[in-house]
This record gives structure tokens, sequence and C-alpha cells, in this order.
């Protein structure tokens, strides 16, 4: 018994001392938080912990997880974000937790589930409203705005990440919008010299080029005008709705066009299939751009892209015949008399959990990973294009982000443009978009039946949220 | 090592080794593994789900109870019905095939020829590899529409077929890859085939029967406990079916490849229905219990035990 008692004690004792070396940070005065303050000495030890000097990161040694998705080139940019900060505050420790995109949501929302998730997360933008359905799971960061500087961001951008009931999920990194990307070299080899610019000559464009295609039930060596994935096409569609209505899909909680809007744009799919001016479904491997030699051997004119992959399809393109500075960036086009339009979402975010012990550490984290300057330098366009003031400034004086990027950035800015609403990018109405376009594609439905499958289906949703 | 019986009058007297030895709590401490597994990793969870079944859980919510109507969406989920149809489709078609497959090939590698254990050994091989991603990927690649299969049908003169392209032709290269991996099954048919005594062929051999009548007059009945065992087992593997559609098609195009267990993923984990996807996960339960209830009843006419 007495031996059992020791144990006991002495494993108190060790839990004790494990707890000490990760102190929650105590409350910042209101008012700020910028006064400098003697170092502290949290570790115990007699020597004086360097924390930079900032109160909020003076209670004692932190540890700060940050869980984000993404390849290579972004673990790098990330790591060197994090050891840099480390410099600046030697008592904060900043951990990765850090994946692939494919199974990454579904990692996310079981962490959410068991509470284990990291005090920082890049997350998503449909995360900010479908993980709780129109509530927030997140901290809500207005509770740190006398942290992380929110004026950084428009009220636009910011409104993005509001869910419901007003509270603030995360705050964008940038905004993101789909553009057609050119090869000015292949369609220079076909003896053009211009780009479509309306709607009725993209079509006439394309079915001029396309007159010759012969594989129709295969990719073969096929020539389009525009290589539109599959996943994409809805995007397209929100597209020619927003070119007929002015409105985008969803308006507030209602859809924003009627029936005849919805059989005119899937008509306007049946034609651009029909004159095989985009890849039918049957002809789309599912290879993206960057691999797809469509794209690689000139044989696709142009491409349907987000801005924020430009870079990994200019990569791709470096193997291809033509060079990079052939590529040319272009807007959606709009029916004669209507400017072309981009539709813009934020490119992701980044949220503090609700359950951090360290909310103010975490919100200070963030509102130096958005306005240092090394921080910004450090993080390049891996992220893609910034959207914070400091951030885009400091990446456009320092050429962090150029070429058909810095394009497609200032057209996001310049162009026709309109919100993609959070419903348009939630599973439960996106699925059923899907397999509408697939039944259209594959000639299993009419355009008039698929209008109304989608506007019930879309309307369907609409009510169960409703009524949640 | 005999055990020792517990006796009430004498376990005061047992010390921490001996009463680790008798015969009950040793039997606890060696099943402990699998208690404590099945405790947590199956009996807890399907009790759960079950609990969720008649939820609105979403993972991040507490869940609410809404009596049947995730059962009641089911009825009207035309997805669903189509995922159920797809799910039965793949079991029939594929099962059969590749119990045939196994069967032929566990009686070839079971005759007395050199190397046989070798042949058995690569044949065995596609099942080892399984139903991994990395595999679903190469078959996906061998089916794409410039793929190895189109360009030997191409050699042959014959045209390519869009296999993923065509909702009409989708399902057959995951039926393909299934049949592919007919290994499990042709190791327990080879078992079952070495233990058919002797005698029973030599005997039909002295009758004169011809090796038609000899299969399908010994061969199989005598086998057919094994049939059976490798029909269930099988099917309940078959209607489980996701990794292919997941990785290759992901249930496209236009649902033709939407597995039951894919659409019971996407629902709990991409479209946050947690509640829902439980549901259906109980209806796929006892879709596979009457399956294998309907062919334990038909067993009756078609098995042949020796000891009856």
């Amino acid at each position: 018994m007495k031996k059992l008692t020791l144990f006991l004690i002495a494993t108190m004792l060790f839990l004790a001392a494990c707890t000490t070396a990760d102190t929650p940070i105590a409350t910042t005065p209101a008012g700020g938080g910028t006064t400098a303050t003697a170092p502290a000495d949290t570790a115990g030890t007699g020597d004086v912990v360097d924390t930079g000097g900032h109160p909020i990161l003076d209670a004692g040694n932190i540890t700060l997880s940050f869980s984000w998705w993404g390849n290579d080139a972004r673990a790098d940019a990330m790591e060197a974000s994090f050891r840099l900060f480390e410099s600046y505050y030697p008592n904060v420790t900043i951990v990765s937790n850090t994946g692939p995109w494919d199974g990454w949501q579904q990692a996310i929302l079981v962490n959410l589930s068991a509470g284990t998730e990291a005090d920082i997360l890049q997350v998503n933008y449909p995360w900010v409203h479908n993980f709780g359905q129109g509530s927030n799971v997140f901290l809500d960061l207005d509770t740190v705005s006398h942290i992380l500087d929110l004026s950084e961001w428009s009220e636009e951008m910011l409104n993005f990440m509001r869910t419901a009931d007003g509270q603030l999920s995360a705050v964008p990194h940038g905004m993101n919008g789909h553009f057609l990307m050119y090869n000015r070299a292949a369609i220079n080899e076909l003896g053009l010299d211009r780009f479509p610019e309306t709607l009725e000559e993209f079509i006439e464009f394309g079915r001029e080029l396309a007159a010759d295609n012969v594989a129709l039930d295969f990719a073969g060596e096929n020539r389009y005008l525009a290589f539109i994935a599959a996943e994409v096409l809805d995007n397209i569609l929100h597209n020619i709705i927003f070119n007929a209505t002015g409105n985008t899909f969803f308006v507030g909680n209602e859809l924003g066009f009627t029936f005849e809007d919805a059989v005119n744009a899937y008509e306007l799919f049946v034609t651009m299939w029909e004159y095989n001016l985009i890849p039918t479904i049957q002809q789309d491997e599912g290879i993206p751009i960057q691999h797809n030699p469509a794209w690689l051997d000139g044989r696709a004119l142009s491409a349907f892209i987000w801005v924020s992959t430009f870079f990994v399809v200019e990569d791709g393109y470096e193997g291809g015949p033509g060079t990079v500075d052939d590529l040319y960036v272009a807007v959606w086009p709009g029916p004669a008399g209507t400017p072309g339009v981009v539709l813009q979402r934020p490119t992701m975010g980044h949220a503090i959990s609700a359950n951090t012990q360290h909310p103010e550490a975490a919100a200070y984290f963030l509102n130096w990973f958005y306005t240092n300057e090394d921080a910004i330098s450090a993080i390049g366009s891996v992220l893609g294009l910034p959207g914070a003031n400091t951030a885009s400034i400091v990446a456009e004086r320092e050429g962090l982000i150029s070429g058909n990027t810095l394009v497609g950035a200032e057209m996001l800015q310049n162009v026709r443009s309109g919100p993609i609403h959070h419903f348009f990018e939630d599973e439960n109405f996106r699925q059923p978009r899907h397999i509408i376009m697939e039944q259209l594609a594959l000639g299993i439905i009419t355009a008039t039946e698929a209008a109304q499958l989608l506007l019930d289906s879309q309307n369907e949703q609409l009510a169960n949220i409703a009524n949640n | 090592m005999k055990g020792v019986t517990i006796d009430k009058a004498v376990r005061k007297k047992l010390t921490f080794g001996q009463w680790l030895n008798t015969d009950t709590v040793s039997g606890y401490v060696f099943a402990l593994p699998f208690i404590i597994g099945f405790s947590f990793m199956m009996a807890v969870p399907m009790f759960l789900s079950f609990y969720y079944s008649f939820t609105d859980f979403n993972m991040l919510n507490t869940p609410t109870f809404i009596g049947l109507d995730n059962y009641v969406r089911m009825w009207n989920d035309m997805r669903f019905r189509n995922s159920v149809s797809v799910t039965f489709r793949f079991v029939f078609l594929s099962v059969p095939v590749r119990l045939v497959f196994g069967l032929m090939l566990a009686y070839v590698l079971t005759r007395k020829t050199s190397g046989v254990h070798f042949y058995r050994s690569i044949y065995y091989l596609p099942t080892l590899i399984g139903g991994s991603i990395a595999v679903a990927l190469v078959w996906g690649q061998l089916f794409q529409n410039q793929g190895v299969i189109n360009v030997v049908l191409g050699a042959f003169g014959l045209d390519g077929v869009n296999w993923f392209g065509n909702p009409n032709n989708a399902l057959w290269p995951l039926i393909f890859m299934s049949v592919w991996q007919f290994g499990s099954s042709m190791i327990i048919f080879a078992a079952g085939l070495k233990d058919i005594p002797e005698t029973y062929y030599e005997a039909a051999e002295i009758d004169g029967a011809n090796k038609w009548r000899v299969f399908f007059s010994i061969t199989v009945p005598c086998l057919s406990p094994i049939i059976l065992y490798n029909l269930v087992m099988q099917t309940i593997a078959a209607f489980m079916t996701f990794t292919q559609a997941f990785i290759i098609t992901g249930g496209g195009p236009a649902d033709s490849t939407n597995f039951l267990a894919l659409y019971i993923y996407n629902h709990a984990f991409n479209w946050f229905n947690m509640g829902y996807a439980s549901a259906m996960s109980w209806v796929l339960l006892t879709m596979v219990a009457v399956s294998t209830a309907f062919i334990m009843w038909t067993s009756k006419k078609w098995t042949f035990y020796a000891n009856e």
C-alpha cells in the first residue's frame, strides 16, 4: 500500500511538472498587447526566457499547433515562416500538422468532432459554413480583434467567412476565380490572330476549330477551344447564369435564376458538346490539365482554371511545345454587349480552434503571419494571391506575384464579378448538380429535364436548411 | 500445462502467479486482446451508429432524435436506390465469376505436375496486394481510353472501349479487378480438393466415368461445403466493395458505379450527414445478413457432407 501511495504521488508530481511546461497564457489587457514587458522566467530554472517582449507571449513556453494541407513547395514555405516566428519569439514553438489535400477534410472533421484539432487551422471556404451547418465551429475572430488586425481585409472579404449568426470563423488568405488561360502559340499556329471576345464568337470559333474532330467517344487527337474538366463544368454553369441574369446562383437563401434561365444554360452546354468545342464527359479522362496531353500538345487552345493554380499549369507547360510566355489570361466571355465575368471566393482561410488553450497567442501569430514582411516573403505565392493589405503590398513590391498570376490578380479586382455563395460549394447542393450535368452530357436527359431536376434538387436542399 | 481449478476455499491462499494460471483467468487473459478490440473497435461503434441512425448527427452537432426520418428518406432517395441496384449488380456478376475462376485454377494447380507450388504462389500474388489504392490506380490506368487494354484490343483489330466514360461500361473494369483477386478462394478450393478421398476417383474410373462426369458428380459435391464458405465470404466482401470505385471512378459516370459503401462514405464524411449514413449502414448490414441467410437456407439443398 505504501508503495502504491508513493507511486501515485510520484505520478501526480510528474504530471504536474509536465503541465507547467505548457502554461496557458494570461489574458491580455484591453487596449492591445503591444506594450513591451520584461522577459519572464517561465521555465522555473532561474534563467530568463526571451519572449520577444510581447505580453501575450510572455506567460511561458507555448506550443501552437498549426494544421494545413499542401504540397512540398508549401511545406518548405510554411516551415520557413514557423521557424522565423520561433526566432522572433523563442518561447513559442509552432508544430505542423500537415498532409495532402486528399482526405484532409475528413481528418479535420474527425479532429473537430473529437476536440483534438490544432490551435490554428488552414480552412477551405465551404468548411466555415458546412461544418457547423450555419453555426460557427471555430473561434469567433471578432473576440481577438484587439490582437488580430481585421482592418487588413475588406468587409466584403471578411463576409465570406462570417457564418449565418455573424461570427467570423476565419480570415481569408486571398481571393480566387476561374479564368480561361489561352495558348497563344497554338492559336497562331491555326492562322488565327485574336481571341474570341464574346460568347457568340467563342462558340463560332470553337465550332470551326472542332469541325475536323473525328473521335466523338474518345479524346483521340481532337482539338478543343477550351479544355474544361468535368468538375469545373459547374462553375461554367454559374458563369452562364450570372451572365444571363446578373445574379449569382444563390441570392440570400433563394435561387438567383428561373427555370427558363436554367434551360438556356443547359442548352448552351449541349451546343458546346455538340460542336465539340469542349470535351464531352466521355472524352474527359480526368487527367489534370498540367499533365493532359491535349493541353501539352497544344490541341486544347485554352483551359478553364483557378488563378491560384496558374503556376501549376505554367510549370506543367514548361514541358510542352511552347513557352509560358505563350499563355494568355482572359475571362469567361459574355454574350455580345455583356462583359465577361469572373466569380470569386476565398482561396482558403485561417481559423483558430474554439478549444485552443492559447487563443490570443494564436491570434498574435496570425496577425504576424499576415503583416510581417519577412513572413510574407517566406510564404511567397504558395498559398495563392494574398488578400490582406500588407501582404498584397509586400507581395507586389517584392515581385512575389508575377506574370499571369499578377494579371489574374489585377483582373479579379477590375472585371465584372460576383461572389460565389457558400451554398454553391456545399456538396449537398453540388452533388445533384454534378449528376444532372453528367446525365445531360451523356444524353440521358434533355436540357429541359435537367433544368427541372436542377430546380427541384436545389430547392429541396434549401428547404432542408430552412427547416433546420 | 493443466491449469489450477478455482476453489473458493483455497482462492485466498493462491499467489498472483497461481491465480493467473487458473483456467478461468488465463482464458480471459488470452481472450482479452480480442475482447478489448471487439468492444471498442466493433461493438461500441456499431451501437453508436445504430443510435445515430435515428438522429440528425453531422459529427459536430449534438445529435437530435428524429425517429425514422433517415429510413424514410432512403425510400425517397433515388441515388440510394440506384446505389443498391449497382451494388447488387456487382455482387451477382463478380462473385460467381470469381468463384468459378478460383475453382478452375485450384483444380489445375492441384494436379501433380512440376512447378505447381510456384504457379500457386504466382496466382495468389494479386490477392496479397489485394484491393489496395495502388492496385486500383493501376487498373484505372489500364482501362483508360488510351490504356493497355484498348491498345491490345486495337492490336487485334477491335475498336477500343470507352470504359469509364460510358455508364454502360464503367462497372466492368471494377468487376474484372474483383475477379482478378481470386487468390484467397483459390487457396481454400485447393485445400478442399486435396481432402477429397482418392478412392472416389478410382471408383469412378473403374465405372468408366469421363472427366466432366467425375468433376460434376464427385468433385463439386465433395467440395460443396467449401463452395458454400467461399460463396458466403465473397458475397459479404462484394457487398462492402469501396476502394475500386472510390479511387477509379468516384462513383461515376452518372452514378453507374456508385456502390452503397461509397455512397455511405460520401454522406458521412463529405456531405456531413452522419445520421443518414449510419441508417444506410444498417440497411447494408441487413442486406448482407439477409443474403447470407438466403445462401445458408438454399445450401441445405446443394451441399453435401460426408458424415450425413
